[in-house]
């Protein structure tokens, strides 16, 4: 019984610790993804024309978590690229507010993902099922063909 | 106690691990865009009736006859250090007549070759070469036709001419 003593204490701070960082710790999980094909079928008017300059994702095509419980948060958008063209501007918007104890708000026009994070909405406590639309603009028959990706970074601090 | 102790720090440990399994600060997503190779080509339509009439002063040939009514259109998306060129070909040839075309290119839209002539049927000539990316809606399409040889006439003979949008070599 001596011996243990020593171990109970911590082990019991353990526990009201760890549990108290999952209480107030802030969580984010993104479900989704775009893909978009430009193809001859976008031309504004068969051959001879350009290509539509401005392509819109569905209004769910991802769908965001965030676990907040008791803290206020900001979530920030920023996307890292590979093989972008310099034309493209691609942009996100948050569609829904999803649902949950906690409230939410922003976000809801489009704004430029860029390379580095920027504000994109905040809350507080747990939102579920927030979905995000995106945006592409900026096409046209001047960007060559290939496969250009975006991997967009949405963090979530608490404020 | 031992036990109780030993059952305290695994959920101290599952919780911790709990913590830092579900405690992500950042999620992502990926975009992806893919760009096709486009290669659109069209023409407004068919040329007005070349009608070879009888030449001014006997014993000349027939004075050519040219139409200029209409425009051909592309579309052109090619990668870098890739260009495309737009060919045309007779199906078949007139009897007693050369038929040349001409067909414009705009700045940007490429070179245009000139007055090309329709030397061998089903064979493909070069109307416009050094096209990159870019649209032109409105090149004008010039057909001349040039008699070289009095033959017994004939009307209404339609000739097939494709123009085909195709990678240069």
């Amino acid at each position: 019984m001596k011996t243990a003593v020593p171990y109970i204490i911590p082990a019991l701070l353990a526990v009201v610790i760890c549990y108290g960082g999952v209480c107030w710790a802030i969580s984010i999980t993104a479900t989704g993804s775009w893909s978009q094909t430009i193809d001859a079928s976008n031309l504004t008017g068969g051959a001879g024309t350009d290509l539509n300059s401005t392509y819109q994702s569905a209004s769910n095509a991802v769908v965001i978590d965030i676990i907040g419980a008791g803290s206020t948060w900001g979530v920030a958008v920023k996307k890292i690229t590979s093989n972008w063209h310099s034309s493209l501007h691609l942009s996100v918007k948050r569609t829904s507010d999803g649902t949950g104890v906690g409230t939410i708000s922003g976000g809801t026009s489009y704004q430029e993902v860029t390379d580095i994070d920027q504000s994109f909405f905040s809350g507080n406590r747990s939102r579920a099922n927030v979905n995000v639309q995106f945006q592409l603009t900026g096409v046209s028959i001047q960007v060559p063909p290939g496969v250009y990706t975006a991997t967009v970074y949405y963090t979530v601090t608490g404020t | 106690m031992k036990t109780l102790t030993k059952i305290l720090l695994a959920v101290a440990l599952v919780a911790g691990l709990t913590n830092v399994a579900i405690a992500l600060t950042t999620a992502t997503s990926t975009v992806t865009i893919t760009f096709s190779a486009i290669a659109a080509i069209a023409v407004s339509g068919n040329p007005g009736t070349l009608t070879i009439v009888s030449p001014a002063t006997p014993g000349d040939l027939p004075a050519d006859q040219s139409d200029t009514s209409t425009t051909m259109a592309w579309t052109s998306s090619v990668n870098s250090g890739k260009t495309r060129k737009i060919t045309g070909s007779i199906a078949s040839l007139f009897d007693g007549i050369d038929l040349y075309a001409t067909v414009t290119a705009g700045s940007g839209k490429g070179t245009s070759a000139g007055e090309t002539k329709f030397t061998a049927a089903a064979t493909p000539y070069d109307f416009v070469t050094a096209i990159g990316s870019c649209n032109t809606s409105s090149e004008t399409i010039t057909f001349r036709a040039h008699v070289t040889a009095i033959v017994a006439p004939y009307t209404n003979t339609q000739k097939v001419v494709t123009w085909t949008l195709t990678d240069e070599a």
